[in-house]
């Protein structure tokens, strides 16, 4: 056997690096736990081999170096660095089991007998040995004939009739009933991951709907500031019927006209491309649609609708005191 | 070789040791306990006749009489198995031997009747008059009845018995006719075949069971539930 050439690292050491890298330092080269198993081995080996030597050389003979304090321990060392199966087990190892049995005989005896019998009598061997049983049994009244004898007929075809009859569909009706059961169980099972399924899409809707919360916070800021809008127009009006009804001279009235003629003029000297402009309607707010948030909750998703005065704008130019006021209470 | 006709009801021995325990136990081998969820197809029948017989016997019994259905379904079995592997040639029916079928039937009987009487004395009595009798026959239907009540097991036992050695004493005669004739005509085809329907009626010998079972069934309804 030839001599290790490797300086183990001791075990300390070896064990750190094995828990710092998954390898081992052998000679100063990472090698895989398995050479290092190995190496231990055939250290341990070369123990025992340098044990034997020093034994010899006790007794005289010429021996190379030996490492005395590892002596003791290299036999229990041998045993337990015994490699096991680390790899994939090979599966030519042991041939295939047959799934059914063999023919049977008369339902007792399997068909091995036979082969088993066909180097020293070949094929005939059934038909003689059935045939001559029988008949030996008969002939020297091993087998006596009784009134039983008939009755076991009668029992023994009646059997084997039912079997050969009724079998398999009593075979098919346990595969049946075994069927069954499983399904059962296999249809409450996915019934329940179904269920799960459908309460984890629920949440993930949730969640999405969730995250489109701000747009509700949105249009509730702006409904309130169309409500703030709305309400400051409406007392703006109100001021304005209140100061003009309050100062109903000639005077103020015609340079109310007059003021009103030049916007007239500026709005119809500026090209004016329809008949919706910004300042001849009324913000108001409508609820476009509703949609269900949450189990108790709506979304109501409000939409600025525009809605335009009665009067068209082309008329406004000749108003006069009165038709102010009547337009004003009007959209009031 | 049979000397009588009544050597197929003779205790089989063994080396002069008599072995009817074993024969007894026997039976047990054949319902194997079910290991998994899915078992092999004779287990998967058992189970599946157990279930249907058991729900057949106990639907009727409240639940203090469904305690019971353990011991049913055991009896049944034990009777079921017992008398169709009696069917086999050359083998021992242990249920055929009265000894045997007295004491199964009056331990049983005899529990039914004293849980009756300690649970429910007064119906348990009552049951001895049936209803609507004129008055003067009262004592002596109350015997009729004491009578009746204590015959019972009697009745289960000697019933189960003579029905199977009856069977069995049947079979072995009209072989016996048979083959007495198969030298001196042809006509032993017909009485094969009188074999045959005997044979498939013995069969229906599993009634019986239910018959047996069923006779113990009603007296613990009637106990229980008045």
């Amino acid at each position: 056997m030839a001599k290790p050439q490797i300086k183990l690292a001791t075990e300390d050491q070896n064990k750190a690096i094995c828990r710092a890298k998954g390898k081992v330092a052998i000679n100063g080269k990472l090698c895989k736990q398995s050479t290092f198993i190995t190496y231990i081995r055939r250290g341990s080996l070369a123990v025992l081999e340098a044990r034997m030597n020093f034994h010899r050389e006790a007794q005289g003979h010429h021996a190379g170096p030996s490492l005395k304090s590892a002596a003791l321990l290299s036999p229990g060392v041998l045993q337990a660095t015994r490699i096991f199966h680390t790899g994939p087990p090979s599966l030519a190892s042991v041939p295939p089991l047959p799934e059914y049995g063999e023919k049977v005989h008369f339902g007792l005896i399997p068909e091995e007998f036979f082969q088993f019998l066909y180097p020293e009598t070949g094929v005939t061997v059934t038909y003689v040995l059935r045939t001559g049983l029988i008949l030996y049994l008969l002939c020297k009244e091993i087998y006596v004939i009784t009134p039983e004898t008939f009755s076991t007929i009668s029992t023994i075809g009646l059997l084997v009739y039912v079997v050969k009859k009724y079998g398999a569909s009593i075979g098919e009706f346990a595969d049946k009933l075994n069927e069954q059961k499983i399904a059962q169980l296999e249809e409450a099972k996915q019934s329940f991951i179904k269920q799960i399924q459908d309460a984890i899409d629920l949440k993930k809707s949730q969640q999405a709907l969730v995250q489109k919360l701000h747009y509700l916070f949105d249009v509730q800021r702006n409904n309130i500031a169309m409500a703030l809008e709305n309400m400051m127009r409406q007392r703006e009006q109100e001021h304005m019927i209140g100061w003009v009804e309050k100062h109903e001279e000639k005077e103020t009235i015609d340079k109310c006209i007059a003021h009103l003629k030049l916007l007239a003029k500026k709005a119809k000297a500026q090209p004016v491309l329809h008949n919706k402009t910004h300042e001849s309607y009324n913000w108001v707010h409508k609820a476009q649609f509703v949609i269900p948030f949450n189990h108790n909750r709506v979304l109501i998703v409000v939409h600025r609708v525009m809605i335009p005065l009665s009067t068209p704008l082309a008329e406004r130019k000749n108003w006069n005191a009165s038709d102010c006021l009547r337009e004003l209470r009007k959209a009031h | 070789m049979n000397e009588n006709l009544f050597t197929p009801f003779t205790i089989p021995m063994m080396l002069g040791i008599p072995i009817t325990t074993l024969i007894i136990m026997f039976p047990t081998m054949l319902f194997p306990t079910p290991n998994q969820l899915i078992n092999n197809r004779m287990i998967t029948i058992q189970q599946w006749l157990t279930k249907l017989t058991s729900k057949q016997l106990m639907n009727t019994h409240n639940p203090k009489g469904q305690t019971w259905s353990l011991m049913f379904i055991s009896l049944f079995l034990f009777i079921t198995s017992t008398n169709l592997l009696g069917m086999l040639p050359h083998s021992f029916t242990p249920t055929a031997q009265l000894s045997m079928n007295l004491g199964m039937a009056i331990p049983l009987w005899a529990g039914t009747v004293v849980m009756g009487f300690r649970n429910k004395t007064k119906i348990s009595l009552a049951h001895l008059l049936p209803l609507g009798t004129p008055t003067f026959l009262i004592p002596m239907l109350v015997m009729i009845e004491t009578i009746s009540l204590f015959i019972q097991p009697l009745a289960l036992a000697v019933r189960l018995t003579a029905n199977i050695t009856a069977s069995h004493l049947l079979l072995h005669l009209i072989g016996s006719a048979t083959l007495a004739l198969v030298n001196i005509s042809l006509f032993t085809a017909l009485i094969t075949f009188t074999i045959l329907t005997l044979l498939t009626i013995l069969e229906f010998a599993v009634a019986l069971i239910q018959a047996y079972v069923f006779t113990l069934l009603v007296s613990l309804y009637l106990q229980d539930n008045t």
